[in-house]
């Protein structure tokens, strides 16, 4: 309490924005009438609750790197020989960012259950399955492979085997099955049972045993995470390939180059799997919200972490030089390869539920819209401020050139999301065409 | 024995980077472990701090398998690795404080180290204004000044001038004359001259 309260309560500006936070997260419940007209309400009560489990396996997902798991260099070089408690220090921050994620799942719950009038009792059985799929994702990751000291120590505090796969089947349960109350107690006993099978009598979680290379890359990892988060650059927190087996590169032709980028990242697949549910789960809670809007966002955060074999070359020039292409060639290739990824994502989402009843075609449009906004974020150069090029227009003098140097990729999206739901399809075809260009040339 | 290796193989995928390495290190020895870049010196470091397990064979550092994940163990092997740093925004002289405070050493002799690592006079400015050569003086003295049995460094003369190189030589020297076993790998011939038994890998 005392650590919350010289974090937060200081009075300055992180107090102003914990104020903030916390009246636009309260105003909520007194604009429930307001939001039910936007977004819509589900016909049953089930619905709000598949897209709170859905976001549920997110939220575990999330959890998955264990990104918790770091030390700094310097505090292990001076500091890591008695007074300080390198074990405690990861301990307590997995327990701080499962808690947090409970607690915006619990906020999530309570106010779609607000919005879409779910029975008590469906709130409950929610209730129940999220509070269980918790207690089963903390005890799992309490117990990280290759942490303990019996296995190899540079060993990395992983996920356990199978996680991944549990995960995935929680949330593809959900949107599939679409249980009733009494199938959600159940899946909430299944958990639970689960919870107390993996639950480790050890009193430190073994993935705080994590060693000293396992820290050190955690926080190198986390230094790019922050500094991507403080300056709103997505191109910071793009993940590094895995190795690919290929017998030979000698043909390295640009799509094939390509291919290998999104081969190299291939566990970000279930990822993109998890937001096609999380779309159709989304869309289906929430008829009125606009699916261009649902569709493309999320499918930009699925395609992004797939585009990063690209933006290593973007953003380290070094790399950069081992591939002896032009600019235009290797952002062409790219959106090429991150299209046909995007069609196919596409055709999960929609044969997954999105196109039934009322679906409309110019969600199609989003296709290339996502992967051009892709191939933006990840070639962005940082801006030269040396000529802005401004031109005169009735609102006053515009920096053309700065403004352009400085989309980043979703900004332009949103921009061309403003006009697809409300001009014809020919129109909107072509606002798609210019973004495509812009995020091609420029 | 302060160390002992019988039998040793690390395999890096299809490759051997070490195999069938027999080593054993007393009270006041020093090894020099030298050989071309990737032949394994580092590697055999990282195996001795127990920040990797062996493929085969068997590691002893001061009796027990070696694991850094053990405070007891950190205490008693000090390391100068790539991947040791500094705080930016202390002095060398707090460094040396925070550090010793830790193993509650003497702290008397603090301005003593400074002087003989070649940082008296910058003893009290924040380490973010240290050159190249005079942050690697500060981690090797970070490596040296607290209570240890065994040391470990990895290429300790990279970045050193002259004097410092001279610095690193005699204080290996120091080291074994006070009984302490220590392992380093190096490119710095002179350095060879320095060792009771040198390992010649790759």
């Amino acid at each position: 309490m005392r650590a919350f309260a010289t974090r937060w309560l200081t009075g300055d500006e992180r107090t102003l924005g914990l104020v903030l936070a916390t009246g636009l997260l309260s105003i909520a419940f007194f604009r429930l009438d307001k939001l039910r007209a936007d977004l819509g309400v589900a016909p049953t009560p089930d619905l709000p609750l598949v897209t709170v489990l859905v976001a549920t396996a997110l939220a575990w997902w999330s959890m998955l790197p264990r990104g918790f798991v770091w030390l700094d260099p310097p505090t292990l070089t001076w500091e890591d020989y008695g007074a300080l408690d390198r074990e405690r220090l990861v301990a307590r921050r997995m327990a701080r960012g499962w808690l947090v994620r409970q607690l915006a799942l619990g906020y999530l719950l309570a106010l779609l259950a607000a919005i879409g009038s779910v029975p008590v009792e469906w709130t409950m059985a929610g209730a129940a399955v999220v509070l269980a799929a918790g207690a089963l994702a903390f005890t799992a990751i309490r117990l990280a492979p290759g942490a303990p000291r019996s296995r190899p120590p540079g060993s990395a505090a992983g996920p356990m085997p199978g996680e991944a796969i549990a995960v995935a089947g929680f949330a593809g349960f959900a949107v599939v099955v679409r249980p009733g109350t009494w199938l959600l107690f159940g899946l909430a006993a299944v958990l639970v049972g689960g919870a107390l099978r993996t639950v480790s009598r050890t009193r430190r979680p073994h993935v705080s045993l994590a060693g000293r290379v396992r820290l050190v890359d955690g926080w190198r990892d986390r230094v790019l995470r922050t500094s991507g988060l403080q300056f709103l650059d997505l191109a910071l927190l793009l993940p590094a390939a895995r190795p690919v087996r290929v017998r030979t590169l000698r043909a390295p032709t640009g799509l094939r180059l390509a291919w290998l980028g999104i081969l190299g990242r291939a566990r970000h697949l279930a990822t993109a799997g998890l937001l096609a549910l999380a779309a159709v789960a989304t869309h289906h809670a929430f008829p009125a919200l606009l699916d261009e809007i649902l569709f493309a966002l999320l499918g930009y955060l699925a395609l992004v972490p797939l585009g990063a074999g690209l933006g290593e070359l973007w953003r380290s020039p070094g790399r950069r030089r081992w591939v002896g292409r032009s600019d235009l060639a290797l952002r062409l290739d790219n959106f090429v390869v991150l299209t046909g990824l995007a069609a196919a994502w596409a055709a999960f989402v929609l044969g997954a539920g999105l196109a039934g009843p009322g679906w409309n075609p110019t969600v199609l449009l989003t296709i290339p819209l996502m992967s051009a906004c892709t191939i933006r974020t990840v070639t962005r150069v940082p801006p030269t401020y040396d000529n802005p090029a401004s031109v005169d227009t009735p609102i006053g003098s515009i920096p053309l050139r700065l403004i352009a140097q400085t989309v980043r990729g979703p900004d332009v999206g949103l921009l061309a999301l403003v006009f697809l739901p409300v001009v014809p399809v020919a129109v909107g075809a072509g606002v798609v065409a210019v973004v495509v260009g812009f995020c091609l040339l420029r | 024995m302060s160390i002992n290796v019988a039998g040793l193989g690390m395999r890096a995928g299809e490759h051997w980077l070490l195999r069938g390495l027999d080593l054993a290190v007393g009270p006041g020895e020093c090894l020099v472990l030298a050989g071309a870049n990737g032949s394994g010196k580092s590697t055999l470091l990282h195996c001795l701090y127990g920040l990797r397990r062996p493929t085969e064979g068997v590691v002893e550092v001061l009796g027990r398998e070696p694991d850094e994940r053990d405070v007891r163990f950190r205490r008693q092997v000090a390391v100068l690795l790539d991947d040791s740093d500094f705080f930016a925004e202390l002095s060398p002289r707090q460094h040396l404080e925070l550090l010793l405070g830790t193993f509650d050493a003497d702290l008397a002799d603090v301005d003593d180290q400074l002087a003989e690592a070649g940082l008296a006079e910058r003893a009290d400015v924040h380490a973010y204004w240290l050159s190249a050569g005079q942050r690697r003086r500060l981690l090797l003295l970070g490596a040296l000044a607290r209570p240890h049995e065994v040391l470990l460094l990895d290429e300790p003369e990279r970045a050193l001038d002259v004097q410092g190189k001279n610095w690193l030589a005699e204080v290996v020297k120091a080291e074994r004359a006070q009984g302490r076993t220590v392992v380093l790998a190096t490119h710095h011939p002179p350095l060879l001259d320095l060792a009771d038994q040198v390992v010649q890998l790759g």
